[in-house]
């Protein structure tokens, strides 16, 4: 559990010097006047009481804070006492000291002893307690804020998943190749439409799954690509590799798709000749690696509102395995490099 | 006869739009382009009154594209989805076609852009270039032609912008470039954080400072990396401590 600190902020301290001066001025005000003793007198008991009272109050809070939530309490109570006894025991004997000659102050000091006590025990123990409100207050606080982050997170990747799902730019430029295709190529036209059925149908499967294998990726992939090659022609060239000894593996839909998806967009965009994407999947230890790139030329900055939507696949693989180096990006030799480190399914 | 240009970079999507301009025998499809650099280059050579205009392109963008051209034909702009860019053509009364492109809109749309009902004329054009380019505010990059050539000018790459008479100038490490694009425009869609006003002609790019001295009473001179002297007026100079946080 974690510690948390009241905030000794300036305005605190400013509180806590005025409420100490005030209560000194009203004991001095009680000394010298009610009970007739000498300004110096009154002005050496009221701040010298003052002090060691305020002074064991900071101590009490400050250690209360380490102790346990459960028994914080009880340890209030008993760190007043306590401090309660070292602080009158203080302040009694620098009194004694400092007006020694004074008999009849003497004997006023011993019977006020009762009354003191009390008023030293009631702020030393109340700063205590006001201590847990103040800290039970902020930890809950604290563990709104965490909350309301974490259901952000968990809107924030659902809209992404959805969004990924419906594709409308994909969708309708598909649609638009194969309003060209019907009357140029009625057969290719058919073939697009059947390919573009079977892909809507996966997706749609996809949204109620949390993991399949990879084999079942690849189809996936296979589909969109078709209907990718069929709009850009012999712009695009794909390889994609998978081993078959990791076929089976699992891992969660809509990973590996819109990776080739944003390879694809990102490799034609910077120029009009063909543009070559791979994608290569192998598995190191308990570790599927899987690694898809495309052309990149640093002089084609992408423009705005096409950039990779790579942060918010990050936010979803901390989702899924708590883990933030899942994606690694590298260019090297002009061509953007997207690693995905998978673990077992967990 | 009626010159047409097709911008796209889909072949098919060219071609649908060419079979549909068959019912139009008029409008002659003088140039296919498959990317905005091809475009400006055929925009220059032949002068059309019509083009039909791709947003998402390889390169450079339908928007970026038009920045470059200084003869403004009717554009025609077709996208997949955009739902932004749709409301700006819409708010202007741009024409434009949506993919799949139906045949009955198309013809919609080009019989009234012959009878001039639809602003395909360039003033609404600018105005959604406006909108757009306003709408990706902290720009990442600017597009600027010299000569022939199209230059990307990524924005970490930009020294300062002066005011040139109607036109501003960009300066990079490689040369300085005109844009036909107001000092205001460039205020306001430049990341604040890191390029200031500092003088009515003068946006600096802050990591180019080395030195700020002060010159005359209230104005200031800040010296660039190579040397050079930028003025800084007072105002300039205390939106500069600002983001420099001094």
């Amino acid at each position: 559990m974690e510690i948390v600190k009241p905030a000794y902020g300036w305005k605190f301290r400013m509180a806590v010097l005025s409420a100490s001066l005030l209560w000194a001025s009203f004991h001095f005000w009680l000394v010298n006047r009610w009970f007739g003793y000498s300004v110096e007198v009154s002005l050496i008991e009221s701040f010298d009481a003052t002090f060691f009272m305020v002074g064991a109050s900071f101590i009490g809070t400050f250690i209360a804070q380490y102790i346990p939530q459960s028994s914080r309490v009880q340890a209030v109570v008993l760190l007043g006492f306590i401090l309660t006894y070292c602080c009158h025991y203080i302040v009694q004997e620098s009194l004694i000291s400092l007006a020694s000659e004074d008999s009849e102050y003497l004997i006023f000091i011993n019977q006020s002893a009762p009354v003191r006590i009390g008023i030293y025990f009631l702020v030393i123990a109340g700063s205590g307690v006001a201590m847990i409100f103040y800290s039970r207050i902020s930890e809950q606080q604290l563990m709104a804020k965490r909350e309301s982050a974490t259901t952000h997170m968990v809107r924030e990747a659902e809209l992404q998943k959805l969004q990924l799902q419906l594709q409308p730019h994909f969708l309708f430029n598909s649609l638009n190749s194969m309003n060209a295709l019907i009357m140029v190529d009625p057969a290719k036209a058919r073939d697009m439409v059947q390919q573009l059925s079977d892909f809507l149908r996966a997706t749609l499967k996809r949204a109620d799954e949390q993991w399949i294998t990879l084999d079942q990726e690849f189809v996936y992939l296979q589909l969109y690509l078709a209907i990718e090659k069929v709009r850009f022609g012999h712009r695009l060239e794909v390889q994609a590799e998978c081993d078959d000894q990791i076929k089976l593996w699992l891992i969660p839909p809509l990973l590996i798709q819109p990776l080739v998806e944003n390879a694809i967009k990102f490799g034609l965009y910077g120029t009009t000749d063909s543009v070559l994407i791979s994608l290569k999947t192998e598995r190191i230890d308990n570790l599927l690696q899987i690694e898809i790139s495309n052309p990149f030329d640093s002089d084609m900055q992408p423009a705005e509102g096409s950039g990779f939507g790579l942060n918010g696949l990050r936010r979803r693989l901390y989702l899924l395995y708590a883990r933030n180096d899942l994606l690694k990006t590298t260019i090297v030799n002009n061509r953007f490099t997207v690693q995905l480190t998978l673990p077992e399914k967990v | 006869m009626t010159k047409a240009i097709i911008i796209d970079d889909e072949p098919l999507s060219r071609g649908i739009i060419k079979t549909y301009l068959k019912s139009f025998p008029e409008i002659e499809v003088v140039e296919e382009c498959s990317d905005g650099f091809e475009g400006v280059k055929a925009i220059q050579h032949h002068q059309p009154e019509l083009i039909f205009l791709d947003i998402q392109m390889p390169k450079i963008t339908g928007f970026e594209m038009l920045e470059l051209i200084d003869h403004k034909p009717a554009v025609i702009f077709i996208t997949a989805y955009d739902s932004f860019a749709i409301k700006a053509f819409e708010a202007n009364a741009v024409d434009y076609l949506l993919k799949p492109v139906s045949e009955e809109r198309f013809r919609n749309t080009i019989i009234k852009w012959k009878s001039k009902l639809v602003g395909t004329s360039p003033e609404p054009v600018e105005r959604v270039l406006g909108v757009m380019s306003s709408a990706n505010s902290q720009q990442s990059r600017i597009v600027v032609k010299t000569g022939s050539k199209v230059k990307i000018i990524p924005v970490h790459e930009i020294r300062y912008i002066e005011a040139d008479d109607d036109f501003v100038k960009i300066h990079t490490p490689e040369g300085s470039y005109l844009k036909n694009k107001t000092m205001t425009f460039y205020e306001q869609s430049l990341d604040t954080a890191q390029f200031v006003r500092v003088h009515r002609s003068y946006i600096l790019h802050i990591n180019q400072i080395t030195k700020i001295e002060p010159y005359q009473k209230d104005a200031h001179i800040a010296i660039l990396r190579d040397g050079q002297q930028i003025p800084v007026s007072k105002t300039g100079y205390s939106k500069l401590k600002a983001v420099l946080g001094i």
